[in-house]
């Protein structure tokens, strides 16, 4: 696709009229709750047992017991409204659970294991008849009542994941323990130029902001869409980009904002409760991050899509970094902070802060880097799309982050680059351009949050969260 | 303290498209096999002069290849109504010489379409529109607005607005229009226009160089060149850029004859034409517009019609398409057994255009560039016709329908109905022929199937 498609969904409305900007409109809009990924699934699974025999007992198996319960509520209310007399049954095996659901006056049993693989929600299992014909004797053989195989699958979604994930740990991970799992956290009408996340509203859980050419929207840590904000006002840029570009930097609950598409940028805050962005200015400056309590400051290369090297701080500092950069990611732990940057020639570095980041090293960085805490062992990952150009099928992986004490002891290029990567998985439909590390809530690991340029045009954000093997 | 690699090793290594982000820099070198295009963009109208007019004069819009119109010098364009339209500008634009564009100069150059020393068929994309009430009004300090009042509803004005032909240039001939590259200092070479709208190209420069089609593969061959317009390509399939470039053989039915139509069929096969004499990307046109928008009905061949008294006629064609002239000595050729005396006249494409505006002619063998939607493609072949009367009756009807889908099929109905009585019998369709080097890439294409240059990214060396 060309690049020129990128702004096909925004103007498609001026063919159109402002009926279709409204269509548009409701893409990102929330999601009724009756369409979640686990109704959806409990609705299909409950259609395929309406000819059971009642009672029916119900077995549930997941990998995490959270999910395992929520899925075999919602499926019990189903099926209670079928008039199926529905039961739950708590049992160490499948093979355990026939003998329970007979012990408790069931006639027919449907055991289900409930898992979440690749962005896609399955229930599969089956259904049999408890019933024993008493002649049978030892034998105790099944009657030739209806047995069934279920199965059921839909696309995930952030609340699915969230009862999915794994608790967080404190050891370090080895290569093949991780697992992370994605799902769909909304769609946006046009490709995104940055993304952030931060806590807006004070409940411990990161939310989502992405900038758009046109546009700036926030998203609750389960996909709703809490505000959006046209930016068009604050007028065109007299050197844009043909990408869309831009920064996001959220400190204290205020989202300062600058996109490449417009002449300034703009400081905000989010009015939850009334569904809406509050100005607080406009801004010259672009916000290229925060560096612990310290907003850092820079400016777009003119009519590119990368920032220039110099940087600076309200307090006055300045700081120069090797050369123009895609991204710039900061994480604070006890022992000191780390920054990733990943220049816009394609290289990348590793340091202990702005003032540190010093070499420019040959090597293969995408556009979407960043430090995460993806274990929730209190340090960073590194995780990374591929740093191919549109990629036939993109990829996300986690690698762990050198320690700092091999940063300050490596003397060549290669020095304390991490040798095995802790996870790999696929980024369906598109190209990431973006990443960020959202927090889930106390005792959780970070989330990964990815916006996905597909395309057709439009854009989607992915989470990815580790999960329990 | 030293910085270190974040994980070099573990990272997948391409160095050739090492790079998540399109790279930006370079000098793009692109071979043309044609001659220099008329600065007036509606002479510059064979896709490879389109292609490279596109990139110093855009219209108010463009069309991608999804045929979803995006503003370019406007801001919006939006419906007020069903017969008015109204452009919002976007303020600042201004042309490489730092003159200012404003609504005057849109007005000015759609205006020069109708004008008698340069009347085109293209003025049937602004047919419905009242050029007489075009007014422009002022939004605030520097944003301008252009209301297009239409005499009839007419929803395809907005994709038409964005046809090449109708790109925006200033008066003056030597001043180029706005687009992602603007002339530079040295002769042959475009650079990029930081300023253009839509962001500038990736490329920093693009060397443009005229030749003739072996010329262009030459320098392909010899990396002179790393994208060459002109060469004969691949035969249209179903993910190629569509033809658009549609030939007709025009004439003046008083001139040649009752039965020249007839005659014409059962002597000259033109899936002939593109078989041997119009290189590829070409098809045979059996329909008045070309199957890119329309399926092509098979030609049941006429019997020969008796010869009649001998006719000496002109055939005049463009003589910057090589191809036109092998056509018209086809059709010299082989309608000369049923007593027609074709001599042929090559004239430039300008001198074309006159000729057709005033009449003069008997044949013409007569190439324009089609609209991606039939409604406004029905209207360009029946300008081209000569059967402007035609428009005000066939039009209203075809844009009353709301539905672009039943616009679509009411324009075709239309078309295959008033093809026997236009004066016009549909040859051929070209699209653009194009050979790029591995070091490009991400070369998309418009609605028009032209090559977006200014997407192009230059891959190092």
């Amino acid at each position: 696709m060309s690049i020129r498609a990128v702004r096909a969904a925004a103007w498609l409305a001026v063919a159109m009229g402002p009926i279709a900007l409204g269509r548009l409109a409701l893409s990102a809009d929330p999601r009724p709750p009756e369409s979640t990924a686990l109704v959806r699934v409990s609705k299909s699974v409950s259609a395929q047992l309406s000819d059971a025999e009642p009672p029916l007992a119900v077995y549930v198996v997941a990998g995490s017991a959270e999910l395992a319960r929520s899925f075999a509520t919602l499926l019990i209310s189903e099926l209670a409204a079928r008039n199926l007399a529905p039961l739950a049954i708590s049992a160490p095996s499948a093979e355990a659970a026939e003998a329970g659901a007979r012990s408790r006056g069931a006639r027919s049993l449907v055991r289900l294991q409930v898992a979440l693989s690749n962005g896609v929600l399955q229930a599969r299992g089956d259904l049999i008849s408890t019933w024993v014909n008493f002649w049978s004797g030892q034998a105790g053989a099944r009657s030739g009542r209806p047995a069934a195989v279920i199965y059921a699958s839909v696309e995930a979604d952030a609340q699915v994941l969230a009862l999915a994930a794994a608790a967080a740990t404190s050891a370090p991970l080895k290569a093949g323990e991780l697992q992370l799992e994605t799902a769909k956290l909304a769609d946006l009408p046009t490709w995104t130029g940055a993304l952030a996340a931060g806590d807006l509203n004070g409940d411990g859980a990161d939310e989502i902001v992405a900038l758009t050419n046109d546009e700036i929207l926030a998203f609750s840590s389960d996909g709703r869409l809490l505000a959006r904000r046209d930016h068009r006002g604050l007028g065109d840029s007299p050197v844009p980009c043909r990408e869309p570009f831009g920064a996001i930097s959220i400190q204290s609950r205020r989202i300062a904002y600058f996109s490449a598409a417009r002449r300034k940028g703009e400081v905000l805050s989010l009015d939850a409760a009334g569904g809406e962005f509050r100005s607080l200015g406009a801004v010259n400056e672009v916000p290229v991050g925060a560096q612990g309590q310290t907003q850092i400051w820079g400016s777009f290369v003119p009519g590119r899509s990368a920032f220039a090297p110099e940087l600076w701080s309200a307090g006055g500092e300045r700081w120069s970094v090797p050369g123009p950069f895609w991204m710039l990611s900061f994480f604070s732990v006890p022992n000191g902070p780390r920054a990733l940057i990943a220049f816009a020639d394609g290289t990348a570095s590793w340091g202990t802060g702005l003032g540190d980041l010093r070499r420019r090293v040959t090597t293969n960085a995408a556009a979407a880097m960043a430090l995460i805490d993806v274990d929730g062992d209190g340090e960073p990952e590194l995780v990374t799309t591929s740093s191919r150009y549109r990629p036939e099928a993109d990829e996300l992986r986690v690698l762990p982050a050198p320690p700092q004490s091999s940063a300050r002891s490596a003397s060549t290029p290669d020095g304390g680059a991490p040798s095995q990567e802790l996870w790999r998985g696929t980024i369906q439909g598109g190209w990431a351009l973006q990443l960020v590390g959202a927090r889930a809530g106390a005792g959780r690991p970070d989330q990964i949050v990815v916006a996905v340029w597909m395309p057709d045009g439009s854009a989607q954000l992915r989470v990815f969260r580790r999960v329990a093997p | 303290m030293l910085a270190v690699i974040a994980a070099s090793s573990a990272l997948p290594c391409d160095d050739s498209l090492a790079a998540s982000r399109a790279r930006y820099g370079g000098n793009l070198r692109l071979a043309i096999a044609a001659r220099p295009a008329d600065a007036n963009p509606s002479l510059a109208d064979a896709p490879w002069d389109a292609a490279l007019l596109s990139l110093t004069a855009k219209p108010i819009c463009t069309l991608d290849d999804g045929r979803r119109i995006h503003p370019v010098l406007a801001s919006e364009i939006s419906w007020q109504g069903a017969i008015k339209l109204q452009i919002a500008l976007r303020p600042g634009l201004r042309f490489h010489d730092d003159a200012a564009l404003n609504a005057k100069e849109i007005l000015a150059s759609w205006s020069r379409l109708s004008q008698p020393s340069s009347k085109s068929p293209y003025r049937a994309l602004l047919f419905a529109a009242r050029p007489e009430a075009l007014r422009v009004a002022s939004a605030g300090a520097s944003q301008q607005l252009l209301e297009v009042p239409l005499t009839f509803a007419w929803p395809d004005l907005a994709a038409s607005l964005c046809h090449p032909a109708l790109a925006i240039k200033a008066a003056a001939e030597s001043r180029a229009g706005i687009g992602p590259f603007k002339p530079s200092s040295n002769a042959g070479e475009l650079e990029a226009n930081l300023g253009f709208p839509l962001g500038r190209p990736f490329v920093d420069r693009l060397s443009v160089a005229f030749t003739d089609e072996r010329g262009a593969a030459r320098r392909l061959a010899l990396r002179q060149a790393q994208v060459v317009f002109g060469t004969a390509g691949q035969r249209p399939s179903a993910d190629s850029p569509p033809a658009l470039y549609a030939t007709y053989l025009a004439f003046r039915a008083e001139r040649v004859g009752a039965d020249f139509r007839q005659a014409f069929d059962a002597s000259i096969d033109r899936g002939d034409l593109t078989r041997f004499f119009v290189p590829a990307p070409s098809v045979a046109m059996n329909a008045l517009l070309p199957p890119a928008l329309m399926p092509q009905p098979a030609i049941q061949r006429p019997p020969v019609p008796a010869p009649g008294v001998r006719r000496a006629l002109t055939l005049t064609f463009d003589q910057s398409l090589p191809e036109q002239r092998l056509v018209a000595e086809r059709i010299q050729v082989k309608l000369h057994d049923l007593k027609y005396a074709i001599a042929l006249r090559p004239v430039p494409r300008a001198q074309l255009r006159a000729a057709w505006a005033s009449g003069d002619f008997d044949l013409m063998l007569h190439a324009v560039l089609l609209p991606p939607f039939a409604a406004p493609a029905l209207a360009v072949a029946i300008e081209l016709a000569g059967a402007r009367e035609l428009l005000s009756a066939e039009l209203p009807a075809i844009g009353a329908l709301v539905d672009a889908g039943e616009r679509e099929r009411a324009a075709l109905e239309r078309a295959r109905a008033l093809l026997p009585s236009l004066s016009l019998i549909p040859l051929y369709s070209q699209a653009i022929g194009i050979q790029a080097s591995s070091e490009v890439i991400s070369l998309g294409q418009d609605g028009y199937g032209l090559p977006a240059l200014d997407d192009a990214i230059l891959l190092p060396q």
